[in-house]
């Protein structure tokens, strides 16, 4: 349901764009798009044909009423759709299509066109290539021969062109009405590493993921007492505190990004956005004061739930078919997976080595007071539209991460080295 | 622990302002899917085959253009009724042209001088169109933002180029902007482009684009073939009256030739002039230089009688006459000489009446090409006019022949 929407808001979009920007939207005359989707054995085309045009080309009242119209004229609309596209292998062979679906499409502006959206499935002959054929695209253009189509690819999981932003692929106009299409650059394994790579990215810019998770890392090291906390537990019981964690928070999001990408779960995304800003003040709350002492590993992975299903909906609209849903949440997952761990390692060691000098409570202290203000700037923001700057200084932060981790690894070398000189002081008095 | 959290404190603000003056790029990257989602970018890909060079006819390419309304200084309307005077020195339209824009040229600043000089390339000449400018990026700087000093200069190259007739038709076609304007504020005659493509000089050949709304003219100098076109002239609404009362029709002309050759046809020659293609626009438009139909279609002029090719000469002349008296003298010459005048055709489509949304004329001989289409209203009820002449040997003075 959301996907479907997603789709059609995108074609509306697309078609407003390329057509009619701004106030003098009607001053051109509408133009057709072609959306290709490659599937693992056949080629999906959605065909978005202004109807007052198609109406010129077919010579058929459509424009009155255009439901009574696609109703009516179901059969000689298909006919016409048929006899008016075409796709064929390299050697002349040709493709099978069929009409799946028709149905209209109303535009935001007033004054733009109602268009007609026919759902095609183009299948290659047997033992011929899905992603290289020859389109023989003429519909409106054949008898209106000053229309204009773009034809995209909306979908091409191996190579990494997702929903999200079609690439157009050619322009179709009178005398030059075929595409020649190869998307052959691509396989299966080039579509994995580019999820992996969109899961990598996708991390590295969620800055709020990440922030939760440092936050809870930071009083990882330590030991509670009473109801503060002391001391670093130790470079070991650390480790493990650490590794726990991860791997909790880590399990937390797998769930979540699995079940949501199935699609069964419809949840909006507004309150997991807002959640996960709770989530961050939740524990950098955590790291001033512990307030769940013990359960740290449940809050990881509880909070993690939350996490992953902000994953899940950028994943269902990476693979159409269940196989690359499948690939799509492995490599995703993976990507995340990785860059969390280069995070990791970029921080902690500089935190552990800090935790076992005085220095450490103020670093900690300062770190928890930025995640909770940041928390509440975006809680502010996604919960009540209240816009703060916190965006623009996290996303400073993010982009001046080698001067954060600097800084950090200075601090820590400088405080071990100052607690070592202090010892051998006190072991000569 | 107080100590520690007014450090911490400390520390998180002094972060946060160094972070916030480290002046980064301002991109909101939240992670937040909705914005995925809503944010497209269509990206033209690079096409891996062969596909037809630039846009097509409808204006393609469109997405939004960069008007730099700041720049205006002069309300380009309320000169439109001065006369303009021209000493023309030098023997041939090229030789004046040259010296009238070297003089224009030395009334802009320095930074318009820049903004206004391009490349002579087939890629830069193809940037023009009729669609609004705000639609369209053109080239060049806004006749807007000219001073009145280089208005008037650049007035002159403009009479020059265009000729008592074709200055005239400008007039009008600013006119009908301001017209159009009163209705919708995107419209105005500030908003038209002039821009300069190579060096100009006598012993160069270099291209004048004056050009915004449903007007657009490209004249080239120094060339090898006469260079007036590409010229669209399109015009919304069809009449209007000015401040002063007076009745302006800016394609009065165009229309009545063009109508007036077809009317003539009697119902069998009118049978074999029409084209079963429909048209909703003009179909060699911008962004499809040199894509002529490999075939001509229609009835051949030479077939009519006398006196309806006299009104053929007439239609073509509605807009050959639009540019100065030695270009168009030698286009003239060349449409009607005896073997390029044996293979031209006329053609329509749609409907007979200029009234309705649809109807289409062309003339199409060797080098001429003529194509007349009528569209349905935009800002106003009735229909309105696209129209193009082109020249298949001489557009751009034949500079890029390769198309």
């Amino acid at each position: 349901m959301i996907k479907q929407i997603t789709v059609i808001a995108m074609s509306l979009l697309m078609a407003v764009l390329l057509i009619a920007p701004s106030s003098t939207s009607a001053h051109s005359m509408p133009s057709s798009l072609v959306y290709l989707d490659f599937l693992e054995d056949e080629v999906g085309a959605e065909l978005i044909i202004p109807l007052d045009r198609l109406e010129i080309a077919m010579e058929k009242n459509l424009y009155e009423d255009p439901e009574q119209a696609i109703e009516t004229y179901h059969d000689e609309l298909v006919t016409y759709i048929t006899s008016h596209i075409s796709a064929e292998t390299p050697e002349a062979e040709q493709w099978t299509v069929t009409v799946d679906e028709m149905s209209l499409l109303y535009p935001d502006t007033e004054t733009d066109p109602i268009d007609l959206s026919a759902q095609l499935t183009l299948t290659p002959p047997a033992g011929a290539a899905v992603d290289s054929f020859a389109l023989n695209y003429d519909a409106v253009v054949r008898e209106l021969v000053t229309h204009t189509i773009t034809v995209a690819v909306r979908s091409d999981w191996n190579n990494a062109i997702y929903t999200s932003s079609p690439e157009i692929i050619a322009t179709v106009i009178e005398g030059n009405t075929t595409v020649q299409v190869d998307q052959s650059a691509g396989n299966t394994w080039t579509g994995f590493i580019s999820i992996v790579q969109s899961g990598m990215a996708h991390i590295a810019e969620g800055v709020d993921h990440l922030l939760f998770l440092l936050a809870l890392l930071l009083p990882a090291p330590l030991a509670v007492k009473g109801k503060r906390w002391e001391r670093s537990a130790g470079i070991k019981s650390s480790i493990k505190q650490l590794l726990k964690i991860t791997l909790a928070f880590t399990i937390g999001h797998s769930i979540t990004l699995i079940i949501g990408a199935t699609g069964w779960l419809a949840v909006p995304s507004q309150p997991i956005e807002v959640l996960i800003a709770v989530s961050i003040l939740v524990s950098a709350i955590h790291a001033i004061r512990p307030i769940f002492a013990g359960r740290e590993v449940f809050v990881a992975g509880g909070f993690g739930l939350v996490h992953g299903l902000a994953f899940a909906t950028l994943v269902t609209e990476l693979g159409v078919t269940p196989m690359r849903i499948i690939w799509s949440v492995l490599g995703f997952n993976i990507g995340i997976e990785l860059m969390q761990i280069i995070v990791i390692l970029l921080i902690m060691p500089w935190l552990l080595v800090l935790s076992g000098t005085k220095s450490y409570a103020p670093v900690r202290i300062a770190g928890a007071l930025f995640a909770i203000a940041a928390s509440i700037g975006w809680i502010l923001d996604r919960a009540f539209a209240v816009s703060t700057p916190v965006d623009a200084i996290v996303n400073a932060l993010a982009q001046n991460v080698g001067w954060v981790v600097g800084v950090l690894a200075v601090l820590a070398i400088v405080s071990s080295a100052l607690k070592r000189l202090r010892k051998k002081q006190y072991s000569f008095s | 622990m107080k100590k520690n959290i007014l450090l911490g404190f400390v520390l998180a603000t002094s972060i946060a302002t160094a972070l916030t003056g480290c002046g980064t790029e301002e991109e909101s990257q939240t992670s937040s899917v909705n914005e995925q989602a809503e944010s497209t970018e269509t990206e033209s890909a690079e096409s891996a085959t062969k596909m037809p060079d630039g846009p097509p006819s409808g204006g393609g390419g469109m997405g939004s253009a960069t008007v730099d309304t700041e720049s205006i200084v002069t309300d380009v309307a309320a000169t439109l009724d001065e006369e303009v005077s021209v000493s023309a020195e030098g023997a041939s339209v090229d030789e004046q042209a040259t010296k009238l824009a070297q003089a224009f040229l030395a009334t802009l600043s320095d930074e318009q001088v820049e903004t206004i000089q391009y490349d002579l390339t087939a890629e830069n000449a193809a940037v023009w169109s009729n669609f609004p400018v705000n639609m369209v990026q053109r080239n060049g700087i806004l006749l807007g933002s000219l001073s009145e000093e280089s208005l008037k200069a650049a007035k002159a190259l403009f009479y020059t180029a265009l000729g008592e007739e074709g200055y005239e038709q400008l007039v009008m076609n600013l006119e009908a902007e301001e017209e159009l304007g009163e209705s919708d504020s995107g419209y105005d005659a500030d908003l038209y482009y002039v821009s300069l493509l190579g060096e100009v000089s006598d012993s160069s050949t270099w291209i004048l684009q004056v050009g915004g709304h449903h007007y657009a003219n490209n004249f080239t100098f120094n060339a090898e073939q006469t260079g007036a076109t590409p010229f669209f002239v399109g015009t919304e609404p069809q009449s209007f009256e000015t401040a002063d009362g007076e009745t302006v029709e800016p394609m009065a002309v165009h229309k009545s030739a063009i109508y007036t050759m077809l009317d003539s046809l009697s119902e069998d020659q009118l049978a074999e002039a029409e084209i079963t293609d429909k048209f909703d626009d003009v179909l060699v438009g911008p962004g499809n230089d040199g894509n002529f139909p490999a075939e001509s279609e229609g009835t051949l002029v030479s077939s009519l009688s006398e006196e309806q090719q006299e009104l053929v000469k007439e239609a073509i002349e509605a807009w050959v006459s639009d540019v100065n008296e030695e270009d168009r003298e030698a286009l003239l010459e060349a449409y009607y000489a005896e073997d390029a005048w044996a293979e031209t055709y006329i053609a329509w489509s749609g409907s007979t009446s200029s009234e309705d949304q649809g109807s289409y004329i062309r003339i199409d001989g060797p080098r001429v090409w003529i194509e007349f289409a009528v569209q349905g209203g935009i800002v106003f009820d009735d229909v309105h006019f696209h129209t193009i002449w082109r020249d298949k040997l001489a557009d751009y003075g034949g500079e890029f022949s390769s198309q």
